[in-house]
């Protein structure tokens, strides 16, 4: 078998090198009852050929692909080039173990450096970590290290309502039972966070989330300012990295702890993972961030060199009084993002943002068109990056479904249902979501579709 | 004007940081114009004001820096890596065939049931195999590396103590224990409790029993075979006193190679465990990431699981998001698909003749260096050890060469160094682990050079002679750990 070279020989030859008389006396340590004394219930083995057959044949149950996708919610669809798939998997980048031997990782090393500075370039924040495992557990971690800062272990999280839902329930699996209460910051019925700070006791943190769930673009500013206010951390957490190219960024407007999902820069969205976490925060901060840091040095010839740093604060040196339990760091997706980054620059991060810009806005005003008089359908306005969303009454809530399902018959997924903004009196939302991929020919079908359905 | 410089010299050559090579105007890039007209302008209010300090480059000089990048790594494809602990096998290259498949890597993971049922089956077949592998009722493949997949499991105990009107806070952990236990322990908010393991190096079962009767005990987080290479013996009995007393059995599977195919995991009485698919099931490790967790379950677990949990019906497959007793989401979507498409395709090809000669294989060459190398090492516990053995620097010490000097040695050879300092309850632990998938010649060769270094180490003036500067024939010397937490640069502009 290609990856068992051990021939039964050698085994015999390393037996009686250990004095042992079988394999069996070898591990007496397993007790006889739990020997497995048969073959396991598996497939038969398949070849490589037999193997990538079945593969695709899985692969064609699958329908999505022929389909024109407008799902978003935090997963982009975005075009990305072949020579990141190329430089990924070259075996030293692909087949490396965490960086821990300075001298043998340099390129894993000042690759994760690089991507550090440019993940702060785009927050404008001071640093940034190596990466965590995606958008939703860097926020829960980033609530984490507001606690720690302020030394609480137990308070109130004000969360704004734009947060994604799932997000939500993620920070409730994490932080509720750890004695944290998560207060809602509500939405105005235009889908953005209330200028009016709401009162809470004891706060923890304040987090917002932009763009929205409902693809709405906040204003960093009024975060900053709640926070100000109620007199602790704030936290911005961007659910699109693209939209740093066009809008303000958390750090300009004095954010304290900026968290995100990296995948939109060019990472497949895979059926939900891998993705890229991505935490940024202040220099001043940095003892109590989670996760792996790569800093800069020197070697004993003096040449600038690369090492993992500040690992005193992780779980393998400071073990139940570590930052965070967190093992790895996203290595080879950060590696991508990285690679995309230098490949887009400045300009390229911005036309990709500004296209998927134009055809969610087309989409919009399509829509928006479509339903001037259909009565308890609602398109939100607001500046938008690359999704929007479609209020709907209780009383038309079996209309959307019906669109969606009229839709997929056309091969089109018509984005997700969603929640509405509690203040907006609306029953629930219909999320659209675009990228560069979008072209005028699937505007046409889209126009159509709603066109027939919605009299 | 750009002047020549010879301090890159040498192969493979090192690469200026993007930022220095970066030029206005270059772009690595290949967008379509759009088709639709100019959005609606931005409020100045929201509007970015600066651009961000991105560099502009050309494709090549991207996939020079990079190929340059890469030529400074030690991999697996280049060599073998007796890491402890770690599992660094052969990852391979048909599963970054499938991995990346196209009918797959653009599946939105929110798209409706009905339009991927490719992708779910495939998860559904991993689970079953996942099942019969280690005998557990369930598998969630939502977590994504060990760590979470320990949180996952730590939650599904307190869950489960919670339905049943417990409240016990403590966690037993061995001080053989991976930094990741007390870490996930905490942050679920247990009390941790450290056992001190036996003269053999294994759990003692009466320090069991001692805690569960002081009462609090929600449930023990054991590692099999554990840190130091050595199958807990007594596995059978300690599940039953932990069980005895309302707790739960935790199994951190990062020694589930040396398992494959001899024993199950299920079937010993452990309630719950997660399993590291990059290193018992050959997704990358990538440079320390991603991991793909799985968690295996008993029955009695299944109520908690994370959602979404995928349901079977008749032949289609659907998720289901509420379900009244879970512990809720645990992360973004279902996991770490695409790892799992590359374990499933390496479970598959295998099937089980393959599968149950790993734990065999892996297990005799961890014997070969055992029993080779205890003839120039200390043993730390010499006894049969599973996948893994754990030398330490005892006898070098007496000529004051330390397991890091032995470390920075080994590279000087070619190979990467083992663990060490791992398990922190060997002093100067040196943790090999060869895996199956290196052939015996390797392994060979690489306990020669162990040896060679073990003689060094006892000549007169040994740390001057050979040890001083080490590595020495790498592209970058000994590196100033020290200094960069001392003078902290994280970035290009700090």
């Amino acid at each position: 078998m290609r990856y068992l070279p051990l021939t039964t020989e050698e085994e015999k030859r390393i037996l009686q090198s250990c004095e042992e008389a079988s394999f069996e006396t070898l591990t007496r340590d397993i007790p006889e009852n739990l020997r497995i004394k048969k073959l396991l219930n598996l497939p038969e083995p398949l070849h490589e050929a037999e193997m990538l057959e079945h593969i695709q044949e899985l692969g064609e149950k699958n329908t999505a692909p022929k389909m024109c996708s407008l799902l978003g919610q935090g997963a982009y669809d975005h075009t990305w080039p072949a020579v990141i798939d190329y430089l990924v998997t070259r075996g030293e980048f692909l087949t490396a173990y965490t960086p821990y031997q300075p001298e043998v990782s340099q390129g894993t090393l000042q690759a994760i450096f690089e991507f550090q500075s440019m993940v702060s370039e785009l927050f404008g924040m001071e640093v940034s970590n190596a990466s965590l495992y995606d958008g939703s557990t860097a926020l829960v971690e980033a609530i984490l290290m507001s606690a720690r800062l302020q030394g609480k272990s137990s308070g109130q999280v004000l969360v704004s309502e734009g947060v994604y839902d799932r997000t939500q329930e993620i920070l409730k699996t994490y932080l509720t039972s750890l004695g944290f209460e998560l207060v809602t910051w509500q939405a105005s019925h235009e889908g953005l966070a209330e200028e009016k700070t709401p009162l809470i006791t004891n706060p923890v943190a304040v987090v917002m989330q932009s763009p929205n769930k409902w693809g709405l673009v906040e204003d960093w500013k009024l975060l900053k300012k709640t926070a100000d206010t109620l007199n602790t951390k704030s936290i911005a957490h961007v659910s699109h990295t693209h939209s740093l190219a066009l809008f303000e960024s958390p750090g300009t407007a004095g954010i304290d702890i900026a968290s995100g999902e990296g995948q939109s820069l060019g990472i497949p969205i895979g059926f939900g993972g891998p993705y890229l976490g991505l935490f940024t925060c202040l220099k001043k901060d940095i003892r109590q961030m989670p996760g792996r840091l790569v800093g800069k040095t020197v070697d004993a010839r003096n040449r600038e060199a690369y090492c993992v740093t500040l690992s005193t604060r992780e779980q393998h040196i400071r073990r139940e009084k570590a930052t965070s339990n967190i093992c790895s760091n996203q290595s080879l997706m950060a590696l991508r993002a990285c690679i995309y980054m230098a490949l887009y620059g400045p300009v390229g991060i911005k036309k990709v943002a500004d296209s998927s810009r134009r055809a969610a806005t087309a989409a919009r005003e399509i829509i928006t068109k479509q339903l001037k008089n259909a009565k308890g359908l609602k398109v939100l306005n607001g500046t938008l990056l690359n999704e929007f969303s479609i209020l709907y009454s209780a009383e038309n809530e079996r209309k959307v479904e019906k669109l969606q399902a009229a839709a997929l018959s056309q091969n089109v997924i018509l984005g997700l249902k969603n929640t509405a903004p509690v203040n907006s009196g609306f029953k629930g939302a219909l999320s659209l979501a675009f990228t560069e991929r979008f072209k005028k020919k699937n505007a046409e079908s889209l126009e159509k579709i709603f066109g027939e359905l919605i009299v | 004007m750009t002047t020549a410089s010879a301090a890159n010299s040498g192969w493979p050559q090192a690469s200026t940081l993007l930022k220095e090579q970066s030029k206005k105007g270059h772009e690595g890039f290949s967008l379509a114009d759009s088709e639709f007209p100019e959005a609606e302008k931005i409020p100045t209010t929201l509007t970015r004001k600066h651009i961000p300090g991105l560099p502009e480059l050309s494709e090549l000089d991207v996939v020079r820096h990079f190929t340059r990048l890469s030529q400074l790594n030690y991999s697996i494809d280049s060599g073998m890596y007796p890491l402890g602990s770690c599992t660094m096998k052969y990852n391979p290259r048909i599963n970054e065939v499938t991995g990346s498949h196209p009918l797959f890597a653009r599946l939105h993971p929110l798209s409706p049931d009905s339009t991927v049922q490719g992708a779910m089956e495939l998860m559904w077949n991993l689970e079953s195999l996942l099942k019969e592998i280690s005998g557990f009722e369930r598998v969630s493949l939502i977590p994504a590396a060990g760590a979470q997949g320990e949180y996952t499991g730590l939650k599904l105990i307190r869950a489960y103590l919670k339905d049943k009107g417990i409240k016990n806070n403590k966690i037993l952990i061995p001080d053989s224990a991976h930094g990741t236990n007390p870490a996930t322990a905490a942050m679920c908010g247990f009390e941790v409790v450290s056992l001190k393991s036996n003269a053999e190096g294994l759990l003692d079962k009466e320090v069991v029993l001692k805690h569960c009767q002081e009462g609090d005990v929600a449930g023990i987080m054991l590692t099999n075979p554990n840190t130091l290479g050595l199958f807990e013996r007594e596995i059978q009995t300690i599940c039953e006193i932990v069980h005895d007393h309302g707790a739960l059995v935790y199994c951190d599977g990062a020694n589930m190679n040396a398992m494959l195919g001899l024993t199950r995991p299920g079937d010993a009485g452990v309630d719950v465990m997660h399993f590291n698919q990059h290193k018992t099931f050959t997704t990358p490790h990538g440079g320390g990431g991603p991991g793909c967790g799985a968690v295996g379950v008993c029955a009695k677990l299944i109520p908690y699981l994370p959602t979404p949990l995928l349901k079977k019906k008749d032949s289609s497959f659907a998720w289901e998001e509420n379900s009244e007793k879970s512990i809720g989401p645990i992360k973004d979507f279902h996991g770490h698909f695409m790892m799992m498409l590359r374990s499933y395709t390496y479970i598959r090809e295998l099937g089980a003749p393959g599968i149950q000669k790993i734990g065999r294989h892996a297990i005799l060459l961890a014997n070969y260096v055992r029993c080779r190398l205890g003839k120039s090492y200390e043993v730390a516990y010499p006894r049969p050890c599973m996948h893994e053995v754990v030398l330490s620097d005892k006898l070098q010490q007496k000529n004051k060469i330390k397991t890091l000097d032995i470390a920075k040695r080994l590279l000087d050879f070619g190979f990467h160094p083992p663990t060490v300092y791992f398990p922190l309850i060997v002093p100067g632990a040196l943790m090999i682990e060869p895996t199956e998938t290196e052939t015996l010649a390797t392994v060979e060769k690489f306990c020669a050079v162990m040896e060679q270094i073990a003689k060094e180490a006892s000549e007169e003036n040994a740390f001057d002679k050979y040890f001083k500067n080490s590595p020495k024939s790498l592209p970058f010397a000994k590196i100033d750990e020290t200094k960069a937490a001392r003078d902290l640069k994280l970035t290009w502009n700090n």
